[in-house]
């Protein structure tokens, strides 16, 4: 299989001098589903800025081969697809239009080519007809499936998602899975429920205090408990 | 959390309401200038403007209450720097009174001037209120850019009203905990507790800003804000603006030779 993205020793220090990245190995192929768990402040999210370039270390991440440099970062955000965890932070646009239209504009589509796209993202995530309103209106489940039209619209080859199901009441929850189960191409889930990622991903990786400490296939992960436990995932009693 | 308060109304419907943005933007704004460039003392003149904004609002089919009670929130600041007219102006002497060691005095001049900046700025105060109400913000938007108003300019204004409900939500939220934990306290103390608040804002507000940023990169945003076009002007544009546009115009006429 073809490898979407691949990170290789990637370390990482905030400029107030916090370590949050340590020599971190990470490898997405075609149409996998890579949950990415780890206790609040592991660096999840620190990662996930990586991979599409919003923070750069060494040139350790590389797109379709390719790693990412000044020249391609346009290239780069098209091809991975980031959702960000706060959907008020990701729809900035007086109206969903324009939020969903606005990946493509940049991008250089033309009217026409602009129109069509966010048409096909709002049905692929059940929200056509909201096209004129303003994402304020909008519920939370509402805004989350938005914010991932934002971002299907581009038609990325992998989507990165932090936090999905976070302040999601359970019926949206199921619904999110539904979408994400159906959608075919390769993604990263971010998240601190279990559950969801069961349902979700064939591959699981664990990361704490910058490093990733295990890594496994979705079922033997979730089942050693004193492995979660050990990294904060699941209480301890 | 629903607010509209912004541009309320904007959601009904009326022929006024239809209008391309653009029309409507250029017919606040000339309506504007002629108020303003009025001479004092012209109050056919001022009777007329204010007949040509209360009829466009009445043909909106906007709440006229409504309408009046919001024109008014423009008042204090309006008073608070025209107050002294009366006090400056030279002329026939109205009233003097003495307050300490000064004498002052207010002149008819003065206060007939007064008057008609006060209602100069309400009539203006009316129009835009005109404009914010049968327009949705959005489309005002798009009108500005393209009568080509600064891009910078069109963008601080939509992250504004995309923003400030937010930012209203997160303001009523830090209320509620305070207000659950703060049992009494000195007025001082209250007052620092203010203080902190808006200093804990102003920083969330940054990192928001810095997370809305990094949103926009994601999707290929390179400094350069792009949009569709598609506002067209139609007939009832060249209609309704062209007569208003005569309407201001005939005043203006009426009034030199008046």
């Amino acid at each position: 299989m073809a490898e979407i993205v691949r990170v290789d020793n990637l370390s990482f220090a905030y400029p107030d001098g916090q370590q949050a990245l340590a020599d971190v190995n990470l490898r997405v192929c075609t149409g996998e589903s890579v949950g990415l768990i780890g206790p609040n402040g592991a660096g999840k999210s620190t990662l996930i800025l990586h991979l599409n370039g919003i923070l750069r270390s060494n040139g350790s991440v590389r797109v379709l081969g390719s790693p990412i440099d000044d020249k391609n970062l346009k290239w780069v955000r098209g091809k991975v697809g980031l959702v960000f965890q706060n959907p008020d932070d990701q729809l900035f646009s007086p109206t969903v239009f324009d939020d969903v239209a606005f990946g493509l504009l940049n991008n250089g589509y033309g009217e026409e080519g602009v129109r069509q796209q966010v048409a096909r993202a709002l049905d692929w995530v059940g929200m056509s007809g909201y096209e004129s309103r303003s994402s304020h209106h909008l519920s939370v489940g509402e805004k989350k499936r938005i914010s991932i039209a934002t971002v299907l619209a581009m038609s990325p080859e992998i989507l990165v998602i932090d936090e999905p199901t976070s302040s999601l009441d359970p019926g949206s929850k199921g619904a999110l899975t539904t979408l994400l189960k159906n959608l075919p191409m390769a993604k990263v889930i971010a998240s601190h429920d279990l559950e969801f990622i069961r349902a979700l991903c064939q591959r699981v990786v664990i990361l704490d205090k910058g490093q990733i400490v295990a890594e496994g296939d979705t079922g033997s992960i979730l089942a050693d408990l004193p492995l979660l436990k050990a990294h904060g995932i699941i209480a301890a009693e | 959390m629903k607010h509209s308060f912004l541009d309320q109304y904007s959601d009904r419907d009326s022929l006024l309401h239809r209008l391309d943005p653009r029309t409507k933007i250029i017919m606040a704004l000339l309506f504007i200038v002629a108020v303003v460039v009025t001479p004092s003392f012209r109050w056919l003149a001022l009777a007329l403007y204010f007949g040509t904004v209360m009829a466009l609002i009445i043909a909106s089919r906007l709440p006229l209450l409504a309408v009046l009670k919001r024109s008014l929130v423009i008042m204090p600041f309006v008073l608070l720097v025209a107050i002294f007219i009366p006090f400056l102006k030279e002329g026939e002497v109205a009233g003097s009174y003495n307050i300490w060691f000064w004498q002052v005095s207010v002149t008819y001049d003065g206060l007939q001037i007064l008057w008609s900046v006060v209602s100069k700025a309400w009539l203006s105060m009316l129009s835009l209120i005109w404009l914010t109400s049968t327009t949705k913000f959005a489309s005002l938007l798009k009108g500005m850019e393209r009568l080509h108003v600064p891009r910078v300019m069109v963008m601080i204004l939509s992250f504004m009203y995309r923003y400030i409900f937010v930012l209203t939500d997160e303001v009523m939220r830090m209320k509620q905990a305070r207000d659950s934990r703060n049992i009494g306290g000195s007025r001082f103390w209250q007052l620092k507790t203010v203080g902190n608040m808006i200093g804990t804002l102003f920083i969330r507000s940054y990192e928001r800003a810095e997370r809305v940023y990094a949103a926009m990169m994601s999707r290929g945003f390179d400094g350069e804000s792009r949009t569709l076009d598609s506002l067209t002007f139609r007939r009832a544009d060249a209609c309704v603006g062209v007569s208003v546009g005569l309407l201001l115009v005939l005043t203006g006429v009426l009034n030199l030779l008046y």
